[in-house]
């Protein structure tokens, strides 16, 4: 009983976030291909929106999407970061729009 | 009003039909409608009301600062929640709540394995233990002091000057407080004649208590069917009618329909179907004359949440026929010869009087100028459409006019405003229980009552 382990039931499983460097560190793993590069780049996007929603000052964010939150903040003068906006405008992409708990009924 | 002005006037009411009639024409107004924030764009209910309240705070608070400056000093230190230090005399700005032992809470009611009784529905849920706590957008904290528990509500904004104590910590000592400064009016122009505007509210068709031949007395007197060439000269003077919500009465509402069995209740109608048809009857007399605007009430075929949409037209189809019949919103703001007025059909007065001790309706429509707001009990125990964008019912245009409809007796009182504002406020009574309206000067600014009486003797016998 004592030496099972129980990775020998779950193994671990990479997720693709994992090791992955905060925002502030911007030279990720060098890498040749653009397709990488591409998908590296995203999941700092990603990591910036999901800043953005946590951020309290802002207001509450779940129910309208991101932009809606940005434009909100900028209107009362909290001053947003203007990369999000950068960011939200880019893609049109429902993980990009909408907030961090957007599968969760709330 | 209708006392002879001077002079032998013949009495022509006897008077044998004449080519030479005299017509009277009645008094336009200019009319403009200031309520388009209370349309409702559009209708997605999957949002929380935590973005009313932090729109209400992002909105208001600068006002309040201002207000909080020029009462105690330009340097006075204001600091949110999270910033404060003990024993430091400084200004929060937040939200007021007020935790009340009695309010009804769903969670209460579902506690069924408690065995507990279901709570009781009650006039006042005011009770001694009730605290108030003030929140920013991170976090609250107690107060205490000479802020009064009692009269103050859910929800509105406020800037308390006091300290954390170092010895107390977790509460807020408050010495003085302040709400949003009422911003200035603008000077409404001078009038030539008297032009009056009737308020009416609570006619409360298909009940038992309907007032039906006062209702009619009401009409024709709008209309300029009673009364000599003199007395219609005067109500020719009325330019435009609010009926103020409660067109219908609550016993048009009917539940039991809900439990009975489908079979046992296909061949009824409904019991606002008859209602409305006597209300349509009453609105094409009216309309046919004058202006009328049909705000709807707490018991209308409308939406339960505030702001409440206007009737459909479907239900008045020979009402709309006449272009003078208009349905508009509750709570409703326009602007008639530049006077600009606003109101509501009472259910946010009546919800402030549930939730406080404050009774009277006029202390409490002051109350609400003071706060700046005209439902701060929204969305906590008034019902409310959740919006994210804006918080439409904070008073940001100093009305010269404020009404609610549906009270208990006609009262008024003219407020005066520290920056020189002078508001009318009006408490417009039930017609179906004391057959009142209420006529407003427009040139004056004070009001009269119309009321109707018909002794029960005089009533044919049902």
């Amino acid at each position: 009983m004592a030496a099972k382990q129980i990775t020998s039931a779950f193994p671990i499983v990479k997720k693709p976030n994992r090791g992955q460097k905060s925002m502030k560190d911007s030279d990720q793993l060098p890498s040749t291909s653009t397709h990488d590069q591409a998908a590296v780049d995203s999941i700092d996007d990603l990591q910036i929106l999901k800043n953005f929603d946590l951020t309290l000052e802002f207001g509450p964010c779940t129910g309208i999407t991101r932009l809606e939150r940005w434009e909100r903040a900028q209107k009362h003068g909290l001053n947003p970061p203007d990369e999000v906006k950068d960011i939200l405008l880019k893609s049109k992409d429902e993980e990009y729009q909408m907030c961090l708990w957007k599968d969760y009924e709330i | 009003m209708f006392e002879k002005k001077g002079g032998n006037h013949p009495d022509d009411l006897l008077s044998k039909p004449s080519q030479t009639h005299k017509a009277c024409e009645r008094q336009s107004g200019n009319f403009s409608d200031c309520s388009d924030r209370f349309l409702l764009k559009d209708k997605t209910f999957s949002r929380q009301y935590a973005h009313l309240y932090a729109e209400r705070l992002w909105e208001v608070r600068p006002k309040v600062e201002a207000s909080a400056r020029k009462k105690w000093g330009k340097d006075i230190v204001i600091r949110k929640l999270h910033e404060l230090k003990s024993d430091e005399t400084c200004v929060v700005i937040g939200t007021l709540f007020k935790h009340m032992e009695l309010k009804p809470s769903i969670l209460q009611e579902i506690s069924e394995e408690h065995n507990l009784m279901p709570q009781p529905v009650r006039t006042k849920y005011v009770d001694e233990s009730d605290k108030l706590y003030l929140e920013d957008e991170l976090q609250r904290i107690i107060l205490m002091g000479d802020l009064d528990v009692q009269t103050s509500v859910t929800g509105v904004i406020i800037a308390v000057y006091g300290k954390e104590p170092e010895d107390d910590q977790g509460k807020f000592h408050v010495e003085k407080y302040c709400f949003q400064m009422l911003s200035d009016q603008v000077p409404r122009p001078v009038i030539q004649n008297d032009k009056y505007l009737v308020l009416i509210s609570g006619l409360e068709i298909g009940s038992n208590e309907e007032q039906i031949f006062s209702l009619q007395l009401f009409v024709d007197m709008v209309t300029g069917m009673l009364g000599n060439s003199e007395e219609q000269s005067h109500c020719a003077e009325i330019c435009r009618v609010i009926v103020a919500g409660n067109s219908l009465s609550s016993s048009t509402q009917d539940k039991d329909s809900l439990q009975k069995a489908k079979y046992l209740s296909k061949k009824t109608a409904a019991g606002s179907v008859d209602a409305v048809k006597t209300l349509d009857d009453v609105f094409t007399q009216l309309a046919s004359s004058v202006d009328v605007d049909l705000m709807p009430g707490e018991y209308d075929p409308a939406n339960y949440t505030l702001p409440q949409q206007p009737l459909h037209k479907c239900m008045f189809p020979e009402a709309s026929r006449y272009p003078t019949f208009h349905t508009v919103t509750n709570p409703y703001d326009f602007k008639v010869e530049g006077v600009r007025f606003l109101g509501t059909s009472g259910q946010a007065v009546q919800d402030i009087v549930k939730y406080s001790t404050n009774e009277e309706p006029l202390d409490i429509l002051e109350k609400t100028l003071e706060w700046g707001h005209l439902a701060p009990t929204a969305p906590d125990t008034l019902g409310c459409y959740p919006f994210y964008k804006e918080d439409p019912f904070i008073i940001n245009d100093c009305p010269h006019v404020l009404f609610a409809g549906n009270m208990t007796k006609f009262d008024s009182k003219v407020f005066k405003g520290c920056g020189g504002q002078e508001v009318l406020l009006v408490s417009v009574p039930r017609f179906s229980q004391t057959s009142t309206a209420v006529m407003v000067n427009l040139r004056t600014q004070d009001c009269v009552p119309m009321q109707f009486a018909a002794p029960s003797t005089m009533e044919p016998n049902r």
